[in-house]
């Protein structure tokens, strides 16, 4: 359970310290923690931001801005009891072009290809989050 | 065959003037709040010139032309990423949500947004807002 409070802390830190202003070409990924709580940190973040901007003068934009750059993987996926959450649930985070399906191997706990079948997805963003995201942010030579 | 561009023909000056105050009595480090129809536009003389600009924050139309004038920190590559106060006197600071604006551009520091700026000209001692 406390995988993801953690990783919105690092994310916090590192996106909001500017790395990615200084770096705008470094690649960033966030795993294992689920992805339910993307928009909440996206978007709290940027309601903080307007009364302490000055605390991040690096920042160029807004940081959600900043984090929807950042790639993440889905495992533990959440138990979303309808078929069409998990579409809305990326496109509040605006991760369409960032979310890698990931199962966690070898670990026993593991996350099945069937759990994330069950959501109903464009058939584009399936594959994208099947396979071409994580094709692009590892550069992996995909032989056709 | 050749293309040649022909220079446009000068405009004729279309732009609605408005008078905002006499030089003598707007100093710098001061602004005027103007109404026009409905709209809030904030005039502001820092350092002897005048800007103009939307008097509405952008974010929830709290009314930034109110906003308190100051500067404000930054931090990137020309300071060396050193934390530095800059634009003492140039920044509106949004009352609503503290957003801060560049009182020259109208842009935001720290967004990609602006607000829309005016020009303002000085003409007989007034000084002219222009729309």
């Amino acid at each position: 359970m406390g995988f993801p409070f953690t990783s919105m802390l690092q994310i916090m830190s590192v996106a909001c310290e500017g790395v990615q202003v200084m770096y705008p070409n470094l690649k960033l990924a966030v795993v294992e923690a689920g992805i339910s709580w993307m928009p909440f940190i996206m978007y709290r973040l940027d309601s903080a931001y307007k009364r302490y901007r000055s605390e991040l003068p690096m920042l160029e934009k807004k940081p959600s801005d900043y984090i929807s750059q950042w790639y993440i993987g889905t495992h533990e996926l959440e138990s979303l009891p309808r078929r069409g959450d998990l579409a809305k649930l990326i496109e509040l985070y605006q991760g369409e072009n960032r979310t890698m399906w990931a199962s966690d191997w070898p670990h026993m706990e593991r996350d099945l290809l069937a759990g994330f079948m069950y959501y109903d997805l464009e058939e584009s963003v399936r594959r994208r989050v099947l396979g071409e995201n994580a094709v692009k942010f590892l550069k992996l030579d995909v032989k056709k | 065959m050749t293309v040649t561009t022909e220079e446009q023909p000068a405009k004729p000056e279309s732009r609605r003037k408005i008078k905002i105050a006499k030089v003598a009595e707007f100093p710098p480090g001061t602004r005027v709040e103007v109404a026009i129809n409905r709209v809030r536009i904030a005039v502001f003389n820092i350092g002897g010139s005048y800007f103009a600009m939307w008097g509405r924050c952008p974010h929830q139309f709290a009314p930034l032309s109110r906003g308190r004038l100051q500067g404000t920190v930054v931090c990137n590559a020309e300071t060396n990423w050193e934390t530095k106060w800059a634009h003492e006197g140039e920044v509106v600071v949004c009352p609503g949500h503290g957003m801060e604006f560049d009182v020259r551009t109208g842009k935001a520091f720290g967004y990609t947004t602006r607000v829309k700026t005016y020009d303002v000209v000085v003409e007989n001692g007034d000084v002219v807002l222009l729309m």
